[in-house]
């Protein structure tokens, strides 16, 4: 199946993938409300991706205690009737990757459901850190990337984090969103949120 | 002639449910008939006090309807209870004569609520306990305003609040032991549960055991050691066992902690015979010792092992955790692993830490996360899970577990950096 991968190798730690997501659940600027997360746990320190990886076993189907969540056999994904939701918070504590969270306007706890195939983040994403593709495909990647820290550029420690998005990128960041959510989106303030959402990713790993 | 089924599901809990659809899931072919004495199918026990408080509806706590198991094209007889097991013959027994027979028999009967019966009062109406839809039914037609919470497991924290919210007046806790949740729970961890408890409006009474209950013809208080307290009914919160009585009358073998003794795939020490859920002994997935986990996910998990097994496959069942979860109605707990008391103070390092109105108190057993318990939030529920199964696999020998460096051992925001540090990709 077609799914999110995340390059820690690329990632400037912009926060537009998240800014943009939670404007499409919500139509606030709000990062609780995001179903992805960058996680960064020192300024030298490699980034991880908390996001839904739609698991061939899912711990989060057998945890929810309301019966919500399924893995869809045909097409891989693992989706949830949120509605139905009462919070008991299982599938948080039960998840290896940390994707589920509680989404405060919404109460339920939710993860990433890829957008119905066409993820936001991915399509807002300026460095091309984060992709939509098929397993083999990731995974080759991965491969070669991993390699590539132990024979050549010498460790990801001293990898340095690629430089912020440019106001030509906003620009084209701000008109993804905009199209998406069919409402012009000024690519200032976007930065300026992006900036605070940025922030807060770094406090958390302080 | 009796009916006969491929594969036969004794309970339609979490587990006897789960296994019907997993059955039929990896053989359709196959002839799958749930038993249930309730006259409901599948619903979400941990919904109940969300069903008592007021904020859930009926249908918001069920997690199956009928019609689900009609279309998986599974037999569904509820109201139908098992009397008997005859292993030799492959057949069991309903209250109503009828005698089914069985290729594969799974029994899930799920666990009863511990009842005081010998102690006085506990016969008079006004008494209940909170295990099933019925239970809180019947809570919610005899009314009051004053309640007693008898025990501080997840069913007397969750029972008490649910009571405040559903507008009594008085709700006291009376836990017999020093401190709340003692299993699951150090004093300091009980102490800030317990000021969240007061700040709800419930009064927490601990080291108070109960010595009987008060009242002519119904409820009107309950006496403990230091006080007699006035209130309408009192919950009984003291603890589930598991239902085994079906399966030692047909001979099922018990595991050391009287529940049905189950290998890593699920069936019993008889042949033809499967067991999930809360009646069923297996492994703890920290300790590697056996274990009785009253708990909606291995009930979910080991059922669909169970049934998947049952119809042809070979599903392992890796053992369990006992996470102790509450996140309801500003109640938020998480309580993984070992407590102070389970790890030799020489090995022992606790950390401790209250901000932004979060409590976390993290504890390390020879330098390795072994123990979490949390108060006002789930954040990073995942990760503090996920290491401490990590560091359970450390006596295979092959295991990822890292302890935490000596450099790191000073605060919890140490510690959680350092983990956040080694959890990458
Ligand atoms: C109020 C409450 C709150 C809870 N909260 C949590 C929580 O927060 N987190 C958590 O992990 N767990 C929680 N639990 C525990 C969790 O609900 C159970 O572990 C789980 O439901 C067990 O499922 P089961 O199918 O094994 O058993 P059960 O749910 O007990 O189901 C067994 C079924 O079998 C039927 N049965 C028994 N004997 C027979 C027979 N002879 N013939 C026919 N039918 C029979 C019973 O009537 C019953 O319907 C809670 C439980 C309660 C009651």
């Amino acid at each position: 199946m077609k799914r999110l991968s995340f390059d820690p190798a690329r990632c400037s730690l912009c926060g537009a993938c998240a800014l943009a997501c939670s404007l499409s659940r919500c139509g606030r600027p709000e990062p609780a409300e995001s179903r992805i997360r960058i996680e960064c746990a020192g300024p030298d320190e490699p980034l991880r991706s908390a996001v839904c990886a739609h698991c061939e076993q899912p711990a989060c189907v057998s945890a929810c205690m309301r019966g919500i969540i399924e893995k869809d056999e045909k097409s891989g994904l693992v989706t949830r009737r949120w509605e139905n939701c009462f919070a008991c918070g299982a599938c948080a504590v039960y998840c290896p990757v940390g994707a589920s969270s509680q989404e405060p306007s919404k109460k339920a706890f939710t993860a990433c459901d890829l957008c119905g195939g066409d993820p936001l983040c991915v399509a807002v994403c300026p460095s091309g850190a984060l992709r939509f593709e098929e397993d083999a495909e990731g995974s080759a990647r991965r491969r070669s990337a991993y390699a590539g820290r132990f024979f050549g550029s010498g460790g990801d420690k001293a990898q340095e984090r690629p430089g912020l998005p440019s106001q030509a990128d906003w620009e084209r960041i701000a008109s993804a969103v905009g199209g998406r959510l069919g409402v012009a989106v000024d690519p200032e303030s976007l930065a300026d949120a992006c900036s605070r959402q940025r922030k807060a990713w770094e406090e958390e790993g302080m | 002639m009796d009916a006969c089924f491929d594969i036969l599901i004794i309970g339609c809990g979490a587990a006897g449910s789960s296994a019907a659809f997993a059955a039929k899931k990896t053989s359709p072919a196959l002839s799958v008939c749930v038993l249930g004495s309730e006259d409901l199918p599948v619903y979400s026990a941990p919904a109940l006090p969300d069903l008592l408080s007021g904020e859930l509806s009926r249908e918001g706590v069920f997690v199956r309807e009928r019609s689900d198991y009609e279309s998986a094209g599974i037999v569904l007889r509820l109201g139908e209870t098992v009397r008997a097991i005859d292993p030799e013959r492959r057949e069991v027994h309903l209250e109503s004569g009828e005698a089914l027979r069985y290729g594969e028999l799974i029994l899930a009967t799920g666990s009863q609520p511990i009842r005081l019966r010998r102690m006085q009062g506990t016969d008079l109406p006004g008494n209940f306990v909170m295990k099933s839809m019925a239970d809180v039914d019947a809570m919610a037609a005899y009314g009051g305003s004053r309640a007693v919470v008898v025990g501080s497991g997840a069913i007397g924290l969750e029972g008490s609040m649910a009571l405040k919210a559903r507008g009594f007046e008085q709700v006291t806790l009376v836990e017999a032991l020093d401190w709340l949740s003692p299993k699951s729970l150090d004093k300091e961890t009980s102490d800030e549960l317990a000021a969240v408890l007061e700040s709800f409006g419930v009064e927490v009474l601990t080291g108070e055991a109960v010595q009987g209950v008060l009242g002519e013809t119904r409820v009107t208080g309950v006496r403990t050691a230091k006080r007699d307290i006035p209130c309408d009914l009192v919950l009984w919160g003291i603890g589930m066992r598991p239902d085994v009585e079906l399966a030692k009358a047909a001979g099922i073998p018990l595991g050391q902690l009287g529940a049905i003794r189950v290998d890593e795939r699920m069936c019993t020490g008889l042949s033809h015979v499967y067991a999930c859920g809360d009646c069923v002994e297996s492994t703890d997935a920290l300790t590697g010792k056996p274990a009785v986990h009253l708990f909606w996910e291995p009930a979910q998990r080991g059922g669909s092992v169970a049934g998947a097994n049952a119809a042809g496959a070979d599903e392992v069942y890796q053992g369990s955790l006992a996470v102790f979860l509450t996140n309801k109605g500003g109640l938020s707990i998480l309580a993984l692993g070992k407590t102070a008391r389970e790890i030799t103070p020489e090995e022992r390092v606790i950390l401790q830490e209250k901000r932004d109105g979060v409590f976390r108190r993290l504890l390390l057993e020879d330098g390795y996360l072994a123990g979490v318990q949390t108060v006002g939030s789930l954040a990073d529920a995942d990760l503090l899970c996920a290491v401490l199964k990590r560091n359970a696999e450390r006596s295979n020998g092959w295991s990822l577990a890292v302890p935490v460096p000596e450099e790191c051992r000073c605060s919890v925001r140490d510690v959680m950096r350092f983990l956040r540090r080694q959890r990458r990709g």
